[in-house]
């Protein structure tokens, strides 16, 4: 015997010291943290930097990222970029990338998924 | 000590008969304890790994399972971690006996990762093994995130589309010789180079399949006259990596599997060098090369694979169960299964046609969760 079951979720997700983040990401502006001990900029934000210091503050990048490495297919375009001003690299979201370009600009992204999405920016 | 006095794995494959998960744990339990030659009562922890509660739809599935083994009064629990579930249950039990707080200690891995929902809901799933804020978010999904990962160790090391394409061969090849894999296809280089592009450089056939399945070992403290040749387990180590990739050191690096390692190899006595084959993780076909790499089982993995080194008929043989790509993948079963085809090995009991006529002294189970974000490993050791 097998029995169809539908399980319909609808989450309240909250996001505490994360929310600012988010809802800066969804407007297209880039807010890192610094870490106040070593200077470390990290983007997506590490509460705790990797000197061990949980002292940092946010700041805003220009939101503009050079392409290291992406990948496409039937699973969508996504690449490691390094964005201005940041010290490591996130995995970022290609949208209208035709290939060639090898940097781009953060783009607003929707309330309910905000989302590292790039943009390209011809050079 | 601790030895593993039974073992089993069912097949892994996409069920078609009706059956659940619940027959496939009381499958291989049985199995297990009948082999370890005690009773059901002798069991006093029971310790089950799954990757999702989603794909059970059971919370708190520990409970049920020792119901449906008749194990009552034991400790039960569940271990989770990603795709190392498995390997960190196992560990989980060797943690108890250690600590003599447990005697035999029953694991057992399982996950209705085909059956129960369609591919797509469970990929989507799988999207949320990463941060879900971030990763989960901008809807990247595994095959993307090993491949961005991929990519540069392809770049930094010189491994190529064909290197690929060969170890898909090989691990398939072998999955053809084990009754109980789920994809035993004989492929040839230009099916796998035309299969259709799920995330560059990865194709379809360079991914490993979404399986059902279980399997179980019983770890025990001791061994009866009737099982003095049980493999035991003498080294076991894990450590985790950054979740986001952007954010690690090493992008194209399995930096949490090589301390892993190095904790196992501390804790056995044991060189890398002196593993004689090895059960790795190969969710995808460049997983394996970055998993012998961050391992230390080869000093030039590349020029040992091209040279045969981890053939069937090598000098370290890998994944001769087939490995994730071609014995299968129920997520929460696979590093137990990793642990019990090595102890089947070790003990000389494996499937005709892969068993070593010349039985390794030791041998490595390797598990990770993420991209190779939280890492497990256990090192066996042959009583033969």
């Amino acid at each position: 015997m097998i029995i169809n079951k539908k399980l319909e979720l609808t989450y309240n997700l909250s996001f505490g010291v994360m929310s600012k983040w988010l809802t800066e990401l969804t407007k297209g502006q880039a807010l890192a943290l610094k870490c106040l001990n070593c200077n470390n900029v990290s983007f997506p934000p590490q509460k705790v930097c990797g000197c061990g210091s949980k002292i940092s503050s946010w700041i805003k990048l220009s939101g503009v990222a050079k392409i290291l490495s992406k990948t496409s297919g039937q699973d969508g375009s996504y690449a490691i970029a390094k964005f201005e001003g940041c010290s490591s690299s996130s995995v970022v979201r290609l949208k209208n990338f035709k290939g060639l370009e090898t940097a781009g600009k953060l783009t607003p992204s929707s309330m309910s998924n905000p989302s590292i999405i790039l943009t390209p920016i011809i050079r | 000590m601790v030895f593993v006095t039974g073992y089993h794995l069912t097949e892994f494959n996409r069920r078609k008969d009706g059956s659940s998960y619940r027959d496939w744990i009381s499958e291989t339990f049985e199995a297990s304890l009948e082999m370890s030659c005690m009773d059901r009562k002798d069991i006093d922890t029971l310790i089950v790994s799954s990757e999702s509660d989603f794909f059970t739809l059971q919370l708190n599935p520990s409970t049920v399972i020792a119901d449906d083994l008749g194990l009552y009064n034991v400790e039960a629990l569940r271990v989770e971690g990603g795709g190392a579930s498995g390997q960190l249950a196992v560990h989980q039990g060797i943690k108890s006996i250690l600590s003599n707080t447990s005697e035999n200690v029953a694991v057992i891995g399982f996950d209705p990762s085909a059956s129960n929902l369609p591919s797509e809901t469970v990929k989507k799933l799988y999207s949320y093994s990463f941060d879900a804020w971030t990763d989960g978010m901008n809807e990247v999904t595994a095959t993307s995130l090993y491949a961005l990962s991929i990519q540069i160790f392809m770049d930094e090391t010189g491994l190529d589309e064909n290197d690929l394409a060969n170890l898909t061969i090989n691990n398939r090849n072998n999955a053809c010789l084990n009754p109980g894999a789920h994809l035993k296809l004989k492929h040839t280089q230009e099916e796998i180079i035309n299969s259709p592009v799920i995330s560059s450089p990865y194709r379809r056939l360079h991914c490993s399949p979404l399986s059902d399945g279980a399997a179980s070992i019983i770890l025990s403290n001791k061994i009866s006259s009737k099982r003095k040749t049980a493999p035991s387990i003498i080294g076991i180590g894990s450590a985790n990596d950054k979740v986001n990739l952007g954010a690690r050191d090493e992008i194209g690096e399995f930096k949490s599997k090589k301390l892993a390692m190095k904790k196992a190899c501390q804790m056995a006595q044991v060189l890398p060098s002196e593993i004689g084959f090895a059960e790795v993780y190969d969710a995808y076909a460049g997983a394996q090369f970055q998993a012998i790499n961050a391992l230390g089982l080869s000093n030039n993995f590349l020029k040992d694979f091209r040279d045969g080194v981890f053939n069937l008929d090598g000098k370290l043989p890998i994944n001769i169960s087939g490995g994730l790509m071609g014995q299968g993948a129920p997520v929460g079963a696979t590093g137990v299964g990793q642990t019990a085809t090595c102890a089947m090995v070790l003990e000389g009991n494996y499937h005709d046609k892969l068993q070593f006529s010349l039985i390794p002294k030791f041998a490595l189970a390797d598990t990770h969760g993420g991209v190779g974000t939280n890492a497990a490993v256990s090192i066996l050791q042959s009583n033969v």
